[in-house]
């Protein structure tokens, strides 16, 4: 639908809108010129194209700072994670839905409520749970509190993507003689993939920029994943002054998610459609 | 409600047992302990603790960082929920006014909220550098000299962090009015277009109305994030945040785990975390009151 305007306020409509997305867009290339640079041409000509594409700062930052291993524990970590919440999650959120039993409202309510808890009240228990469980400074340890604070927000969202459907689907493959099982497999989860795919994407994007909990429960420097890696290289640049390095990291960092939200930009789109209006 | 829902009645157990576990184990048990942690006083970062009653929640009360961190708290919600969702209005309006591009522009509105808050402190860092950055080199360029400040001293620094958190989050906020407004009919545009309204009158009419509860839910989830909000304001200033931006959660963090101060005042820290857990409680059940309309079918 579209508002049946004059011209000139169209031009400046469109003009806002390029402007703004142009903002977006330089800030990124920037970024990504940065990289490229040596610290002197960064100094002097902040704001020019870098002399040379030389890719000195991308092999320094993997092999001298050690950017590979934590690249590499998150690009292992957060994926297991992703997984793990939507196998959790998933589940719950269907028989939350579309089940009748006891206490099925309270316990939405139970696991929408954890939405409004700051994770921080926390922290210092989960500090000496994990330290009874022997799991600090290990990433399984690290990976069921991400897990277990992101239950609420998926499990809100999916809530929204099952109450979408009409109730005849379910009837119908009642009839066709699916067991409740065969029908959540067959009929509910194939439907479902927008509203899978936008928690997928909403979890990732969370815990692969999450370092506060990382920072906290893992010491051991072999096992950082890579947003602690980025945030302490950060504190160490006020020593080396060495930023086109950092900016190299920063840029690989960015990267899975930049290629990831190219395409799916319009997936997350439309699973934000469906999961916020029911929401 | 329907047969099926009743026969799902049998997988509600083993569906939701899982997540129960875990989610009972990992969150809901360490934030009620946290509730207990509250009323002791931890020798250090040691489990020896003994009680004090409500005397870390007074103490809260009289401690000025506190305030002053509660007051960046309030600032960011307030000052940046005004910006983020007048903008993502305009942005609406203007949304709806065009035909081309809309998945695009869309799609780029959104993308800050992808970026991690480190990278995304780094680049502003270098935009509000008072010698060197982006913005006093434009404003020199455009002779507007008189305006240059430094844009991170004590003065301004929370009119830019609150500027940085809106160029952020607006996308986020503006695809989910987007998304209320898709869903309402072409026809109840069209008929009201017809009778000569303007697109302002529309939008107030018409949009406003009919998206009052995407709106609702919006606020909410502005108020929690921005109350619980870290990160960003956490490397704001580099790799220590400045003081004049420690909200709550920042200081949370540095009662406990500020290194260089070796302060780990869990006790005190576990308290604050309640108060601020009361008041994200307090603000959503605000909200929520003030903006309970009936709601409008379609």
């Amino acid at each position: 639908m579209e508002y049946r305007v004059n011209r000139a306020a169209k031009v400046f409509c469109y003009a806002v809108f390029i402007l703004w997305c142009m903002i977006v867009i330089l800030s990124l290339a920037w970024i990504l010129l940065t990289s490229f640079k040596t610290n002197k041409e960064l100094y002097q000509e902040i704001w020019k194209l870098p002399g040379s594409f030389n890719l000195d700062n991308y092999k320094k930052i993997w092999s001298l700072y050690d950017l590979s291993a934590f690249f590499l524990n998150s690009i292992l970590v957060v994926p297991i994670n992703v997984i793990l919440i939507l196998v959790l999650s998933v589940p719950a959120a269907f028989v939350l839905t579309r089940a009748e039993f006891r206490l099925r409202g309270f316990i939405l309510s139970f696991f929408i409520f954890g939405m409004g808890i700051p994770v921080i009240i926390a922290l210092f228990p989960t500090y000496f749970l994990l330290s009874d469980l022997h799991l600090l400074d290990s990433l399984t340890g690290l990976s069921f509190v991400y897990i277990a604070t992101s239950l609420s927000f998926s499990i809100f969202m999916l809530h929204g993507f099952f109450g979408s459907y009409p109730v005849e689907l379910d009837e119908a493959a009642t009839i066709d003689g699916c067991t409740p099982f065969q029908s959540f497999m067959k009929v509910v989860l194939p439907l479902s993939t927008t509203g899978i795919i936008t928690v997928t994407i909403f979890n990732f994007i969370g815990i692969w920029n999450e370092y506060m909990l990382a920072l906290i429960f893992i010491r051991d420097e072999t096992k950082r994943l890579l947003s602690v890696g980025i945030y302490a290289l950060q504190a160490s640049m006020q020593y080396t002054g060495d930023w086109v390095t950092l900016f190299a990291g920063v840029v690989l960092a960015l990267l899975p998610l930049i290629v990831f939200f190219i395409f799916m930009a319009d997936r997350i789109m439309d699973g934000l459609t469906v999961g916020a209006v029911k929401g | 409600m329907s047969n099926s829902f009743k026969r799902n009645k049998k997988l509600a157990l083993p569906f939701l047992l899982p997540s129960l576990v875990v989610y009972i184990l990992f969150f809901i048990y360490p934030a009620v302990s946290g509730l207990f942690y509250s009323f002791f006083d931890y020798k250090g970062f040691t489990r020896d603790k003994t009680f004090v009653g409500i005397s870390n929640f007074t103490e809260a009360l009289s401690d000025k960082i506190f305030w002053g961190a509660l007051l960046v708290n309030l600032k960011i919600m307030f000052f940046g929920g005004l910006f983020i969702f007048l903008l993502a209005f305009a942005f609406l309006i203007m949304y709806q006014c065009i035909a081309h591009f809309k998945s695009t522009f869309r799609a780029l509105l959104f993308l800050p909220n992808i970026i991690s808050p480190v990278a995304i402190c780094i680049l502003w860092g270098f935009v509000f550098n008072q010698n060197f950055g982006l913005l006093n080199n434009l404003l020199t360029s455009f002779g507007l000299e008189k305006l240059i400040v430094a844009w991170l001293a004590p003065e301004y620094i929370m009119v830019s962090l609150i500027f940085v958190i809106v160029w952020t989050y607006v996308g986020f906020y503006f695809v989910i009015l987007v998304s209320g407004v898709s869903k309402i009919p072409d026809s109840v545009y069209e008929s009201a277009l017809l009778e000569g309204a303007s697109p302002v009158q529309a939008f107030f009419k018409i949009t406003i109305p009919m998206i009052w509860d995407v709106f609702t839910v919006a606020v909410v989830y502005w108020l929690i994030s921005s109350l619980k909000m870290f990160e960003l304001p956490f490397s704001f200033t580099g790799f220590k945040p400045r003081m004049e931006i420690w909200n709550i959660p920042i200081y949370i963090y540095m009662l406990g785990f500020g290194r260089n101060d070796a302060i780990y005042r869990i006790g005190y820290a576990a308290a604050i975390a309640v108060l601020l857990s009361i008041i994200v409680m307090i603000f959503v059940q605000i909200s929520r009151k003030l903006m309970t309309r009936e709601s409008i079918e379609y």
